[in-house]
C-alpha cells in the first residue's frame, strides 16, 4: 500500500513533467509552422529568401509513359528560375509529391529542422529552416532534484495513510493544473507539489524496510517474476489496451468500447460462443470418460504389460498436436483418407466430413479427444494410487458391489485431483486453437470456428483489425474468468461439506 | 569508429527463396560482394509463411531489413501503413524499360512505385506427357479429354487443381468475364459472368466432374507425380515438385468455350521492396538496381528458371529454349494482374467459402455470390473503407 503512494507520487510528477514539455514544444512547433509558412508562400510566388539554406519552387512534370514518373518532378530554385535541375534530396522529393495530394506537409527532423512543402497558387514550394529553440530535452536535474527534496522532506516527517492518500490527490490536481493550466503558472504549481511528494514518501519507506528484510527471497522471486512480467503481464497489459484501439494503415486510434460493441452486438459472436462451450463441453467429457475408464482398466490385476500400455496410451500426447492435426486431416480426406476407405470397405457410404457442421465439428473432436485423454488418464492414474487398498477390502466385506465402490469410494476420492484438472483441460480446450485452424479449418462457413479462431481470423486475414482480436482475446478472458471463479467456489463449497 | 562505418555500409536483404532460387540469390550476393566500392549485401532467408508478419512487425520498429523479395500483393497494405519506401526518386525511364511493361506496374501503387520486379508468377496448364497427347486449348476441350481419364473408383482424375480457392478459381472467372474488383476498384462480386464462371466449377468437381474433392497442394503434386492426375492447374512453383523422369508439358490456360476468351490466372510479380526505414536508401537501391538488371536476370532465368521479368532475358537463346519459362512467358499475355490493394485481401476468405459452397457441396451459384459480396463489404466497412 506504500509502496503504491510512492510509486503513483513518483508517476504523477513524471507525467505533468513529460505533459508540460510536449506543450511547451507544441507551442515551438506552432511558432515555426507559421514562420515556414509565410516563408513557404512568398517562395511560391517567386520572392527570394536568400537567407534559407534550402526552399525551391516545383515546376512541370515531364511527361512519361509511366504514371508513376511523373512524379519525378523538375525544381527550380527561385533565385535562379532559367536553371532547372532536378531535386538530389529523396527527402524532398517525396515531401513535395505528398504536398501535391494533401495540400500541405511538414517534416520535423530529429535535430530540430523543419522542412515545409506547401501548395499555393497553383506552385508548390518547399522551405527548410532551423527553428530557433528546437525542442525541449527532458530535464532530468530537476526531476532528481525534486524527488531528492521529497526524499529528505518524507525523513523529516512521518504520515498516515490518510495524509498519503490526500498528497497522492493534491499531486494529481497539481498534474492536471500543469498540463492543462497557463504557461508562466506551471512551474510554481509544480514546485509545490512537493510536499504532497514528502508525503507519499514517507509511506514508502515501511515498504522499503520489508524489502531489506526478506532480501534473499525477493532475490529468488526476481527471475521468474521478470520472467512472468515480460512473457505474460506486458502481452496482457498491451492486449488489454488494444482492445480499445482501432486498426488502419498502420494507425491506431482510440475507439472506447467500440470494439467490444461491435462484438457483442453481431449475432455470429453468440453462435460461435455457443460452439465454443458445446466443444468445450464434449471434449472434456470425453476426456474425462476416457482417460478415467482407461486408467481403471490399467489397474486392473489382470492387464498384463501394463507399462507398455501405458506409454503407448501416453503416446498421442507427447506428439506434437499440430502434427497429429495434419495427420487426422488427412485421414478424413474425402477421397484418400484412410477413414473413408475402412467405411466404403465395410459396405457404407463415405462421408464428405467437412461439408456439414455435425460431421465437421465431429471430425474436430475425434482429433481433439486423440490428443486430450492421455492427459486426464495421467492423473486418474496417479489418483487411483493414492486411494487405499483397505477401503475398498471394506466396502466389500459389507457387501458393496463393483457398481456401488465406483460411485460411492472412487469418484468422491478422485475428486480433489479431477476437479482442477477438469478446469485446465476446460481452459486449453476452450483456447483450442491449432486443431480447429488445421482440421476443419473453420468449414464449412466459418460454423466450427471458436473465438479463438475467429480472433485469429479478425486479426490476420480480415483487414488487420488488430483491435478487435485484442478484444476478442479480452472477452475470451472475461469468460475463462468466470468459469474459474465459479468452478473453484463450487469446489470449495464442495470440500466444506 | 572504423566498425561502426563498415556496419553502416552493409545493405542487409531479406528473402524466402529455396533450393534454386536461393543458390541463385547468393550467387548474385557473392558477385556484388566481390565488385569495388559498393556496400556488402547480407542475405538472410527467412520462411515464406513467416516473412510477412515479420517485416510488418520489425520494420515500424526500426528492427526490419533494408530490403526484401515479397509478392505485390502486400504492397498496398505496406505502402499505407508507411513499411515501404516509395522509390520513383531513383528511376528513370529507361531503366523501367527493361521490365516486361505489366511486372513494373503491378509495382504501382497510389501514383508512387514501390519495388523493381525480379519475376512472376501465375498459373498454368501441367498436363502428363504420357496420358495427354495434345493439351485442350479449349474448356470445352478439358472437360471432354478430363471425362476420358476420370475413374472416381481408381481415383483417377482428368483434372486437379485446388477448386475451393479464388486464387485457383480466377482463370475461369476471369475468362467467363467476372472479376472481384473493378478497374475502379469497387467491389463487383455477383455478376452473371462470376455465375457462369461458378457453375462451370461446380460441373467440374461436381459428380459428373473431372476434379477430385478436397484438392491441396500436397494432393495435387502426389496425383501428378503418380500418374493419377492427367492436368494439373499449378504456378512454376510445382515444377520442383514434379517427379524426375515424369515427361510433362507446361501450357498456356485453355480459351473459355462460351466466351471466346483466354482463362486469365491472376499476376503475381515478386519484387524487391525497400523498407521505409532502411539506413542507407541510395545504396538499397543500387542493389535493387544489381539484382534486377539483365545479367542478374539470366543467371537467375538459367540457375532457377524462375519466369524472370526482364525483356532481355527472352531474347536469349537458352531461356527461349526452356519450354517451362516460355509457356510462362506465354501466359504472361493472358494474365489479370491481383490487385495489390488492402481491399482484396479481405476478399479471398469469403469468396473461398462461397467455392466451397457450390463446388463442394453444389450449392447455387448466385446466393452464394451474394452472400460473399455482403461479407466482404462488411469486412471493408469495418476495416473504415
Amino acid at each position: 500500500m506504500k509502496l503504491c503512494y510512492a510509486v503513483g507520487a513518483l508517476a504523477i510528477v513524471l507525467a505533468a513533467t513529460l505533459g508540460f514539455l510536449r506543450q511547451r514544444n507544441q507551442d515551438a512547433e506552432t511558432r515555426a509552422l507559421t514562420q515556414a509558412r509565410a516563408l513557404a508562400a512568398d517562395v511560391a510566388a517567386r520572392r527570394p529568401h536568400p537567407e534559407l539554406a534550402f526552399a525551391a519552387v516545383v515546376g512541370e512534370p515531364p511527361a512519361s509513359k509511366y504514371p508513376f514518373l511523373r512524379k519525378r518532378r523538375w525544381l527550380l530554385h527561385p533565385e535562379a528560375a532559367r536553371v532547372g535541375r532536378a531535386v538530389d534530396d529523396k527527402d524532398a522529393h517525396d515531401l513535395v509529391a505528398q504536398a501535391q495530394r494533401a495540400g500541405e506537409v511538414a517534416r520535423f527532423a530529429d535535430d530540430g529542422t523543419l522542412t515545409l512543402a506547401l501548395r499555393a497558387g497553383g506552385a508548390t514550394a518547399i522551405v527548410r529552416l532551423r527553428p530557433p529553440g528546437g525542442k525541449q530535452p527532458l530535464p532530468w536535474g530537476w526531476l532528481l532534484l525534486a524527488i531528492g527534496l521529497g526524499g529528505a522532506l518524507a525523513a523529516a516527517g512521518r504520515g498516515r495513510a490518510l495524509a498519503g492518500a490526500a498528497g497522492l490527490a493534491l499531486c494529481a490536481a497539481i498534474c492536471a493544473t500543469m498540463v492543462a493550466g497557463p504557461g508562466s503558472a506551471r512551474l510554481l504549481v509544480g514546485l509545490a507539489a512537493l510536499p504532497g511528494l514528502a508525503l507519499c514518501w514517507a509511506h514508502a519507506r515501511g515498504a522499503l524496510a520489508g524489502l531489506g528484510r526478506h532480501g534473499f527471497a525477493y532475490a529468488y522471486v526476481t527471475p521468474a517474476g521478470l520472467g512472468l512480467l515480460v512473457l505474460v503481464l506486458v502481452p496482457f497489459a498491451v492486449g488489454c489496451v488494444l482492445g480499445f484501439f482501432d486498426h488502419a494503415r498502420g494507425r491506431y486510434t482510440f475507439v472506447g468500447f467500440g470494439n467490444f460493441r461491435e462484438i457483442l452486438g453481431s449475432a455470429e459472436f453468440y453462435a460461435t460462443l455457443a460452439v465454443t462451450i458445446a466443444w468445450t463441453a464434449v471434449n472434456v467429457l470425453l476426456h474425462v470418460a476416457i482417460g478415467l475408464a482407461l486408467a481403471l482398466a490399467l489397474r486392473e490385476p489382470w492387464v498384463r504389460l501394463r507399462g507398455l500400455f501405458r506409454v503407448l496410451l501416453i503416446l498421442p500426447w507427447a506428439v506434437p498436436n499440430y502434427i497429429t492435426a495434419l495427420l487426422w486431416k488427412g485421414m478424413f480426406h474425402q477421397q484418400y483418407g484412410a477413414i473413408n476407405t475402412i467405411l466404403s470397405a465395410c459396405g457404407l457410404a463415405r462421408v464428405s466430413w467437412f461439408s456439414g457442421f455435425v460431421p465437421a465439428f465431429a471430425a474436430n473432436v475425434v482429433t481433439n479427444t486423440w490428443l486430450g485423454f492421455p492427459f486426464m488418464m495421467v492423473v486418474c492414474l496417479g489418483a487411483l494410487q493414492s486411494i487405499p487398498r483397505e477401503v475398498y477390502e471394506a466396502a466389500a466385506v459389507d457387501g458393496a458391489g463393483s457398481v456401488a465402490r465406483f460411485f460411492r469410494i472412487t469418484l468422491p476420492l478422485l475428486r480433489p485431483a479431477l476437479v482442477p484438472a477438469v478446469i485446465i483441460g476446460s481452459i486449453w480446450t476452450f483456447n483450442q486453437f491449432n486443431i480447429i485452424y488445421l482440421v476443419s479449418e473453420g468449414k464449412p462457413g466459418g460454423s466450427t470456428d471458436i473465438l479463438i479462431t475467429e480472433a485469429y481470423r479478425w486479426a490476420f486475414e480480415r483487414g488487420e483489425r488488430y483491435g478487435l482480436a485484442a478484444a476478442y482475446g479480452l472477452i475470451i478472458f472475461l469468460v475463462l474468468f468466470a468459469f474459474c471463479m465459479l468452478a473453484t467456489r463450487k469446489r470449495r463449497a464442495a470440500e466444506v461439506t | 569508429m572504423i566498425q561502426a562505418l563498415v556496419l553502416l555500409q552493409t545493405v542487409v536483404l531479406w528473402h524466402s527463396y529455396r533450393a534454386q532460387e536461393k543458390v541463385a540469390i547468393e550467387q548474385l550476393a557473392a558477385q556484388w560482394n566481390a565488385l569495388p566500392d559498393v556496400p556488402r549485401l547480407e542475405l538472410l532467408a527467412v520462411p515464406y509463411d513467416a516473412l510477412a508478419d515479420k517485416i510488418t512487425a520489425a520494420v515500424p520498429r526500426g528492427h526490419g531489413p533494408d530490403l526484401f523479395i515479397f509478392a505485390h500483393d502486400r504492397i498496398g497494405d505496406w505502402a499505407e501503413s508507411k513499411i515501404l519506401e516509395p522509390i520513383e526518386f531513383f528511376v528513370d525511364e529507361p531503366l523501367c524499360d527493361r521490365f516486361l511493361r505489366k511486372t513494373i506496374d503491378a509495382l504501382a501503387y497510389g501514383d508512387s512505385l514501390y519495388g523493381l520486379p525480379l519475376a512472376y508468377k501465375s498459373t498454368a496448364l501441367f498436363y502428363n506427357k504420357a496420358l495427354i497427347a495434345r493439351p485442350p486449348a479449349t474448356t470445352a476441350e478439358l472437360y471432354e479429354i478430363g471425362r476420358r481419364l476420370t475413374d472416381r473408383r481408381a481415383g483417377r482424375f482428368g483434372l486437379v487443381y485446388e477448386n475451393t480457392r479464388l486464387y485457383f478459381h480466377a482463370p475461369f472467372l476471369h475468362g467467363y468475364g467476372g472479376e472481384v474488383f473493378d478497374p475502379q476498384g469497387r467491389l463487383h462480386v455477383t455478376t452473371p459472368e462470376a455465375v457462369r464462371a461458378l457453375a462451370y466449377a461446380r460441373l467440374l468437381g461436381g459428380p459428373d466432374g473431372i476434379v477430385p474433392p478436397e484438392t491441396s497442394g500436397i494432393l495435387l503434386a502426389t496425383l501428378f507425380n503418380e500418374g493419377k492426375a492427367a492436368m494439373v492447374v499449378a504456378g512454376p512453383w510445382f515444377v520442383g515438385e514434379v517427379r524426375p523422369g515424369l515427361s510433362y508439358g507446361v501450357v498456356p490456360l485453355p480459351v473459355v468455350s462460351e466466351t471466346g476468351r483466354r482463362a486469365a490466372p491472376f499476376l503475381g510479380v515478386e519484387a524487391v521492396l525497400m523498407s521505409a526505414r532502411a539506413r542507407d536508401k541510395t545504396a538499397a537501391f543500387r542493389v535493387m538496381e544489381f539484382l534486377t538488371s539483365d545479367a542478374a536476370a539470366l543467371l537467375r532465368a538459367r540457375v532457377a528458371r524462375q519466369p524472370v521479368a526482364n525483356q532481355a532475358a527472352y531474347r536469349d537463346g537458352r531461356v527461349l529454349r526452356d519450354p517451362i519459362l516460355a509457356a510462362f512467358r506465354q501466359q504472361l499475355d493472358w494474365t489479370r494482374t491481383m490487385p495489390g490493394t488492402p481491399e482484396m485481401r479481405m476478399a479471398w476468405s469469403p469468396y473461398d467459402m462461397a467455392l466451397v459452397q457450390v463446388v463442394a457441396f453444389g450449392g447455387a451459384p448466385e446466393p452464394a455470390l451474394r452472400e460473399a459480396e455482403q461479407k466482404i463489404q462488411a469486412y471493408l466497412r469495418g476495416a473504415g473503407r
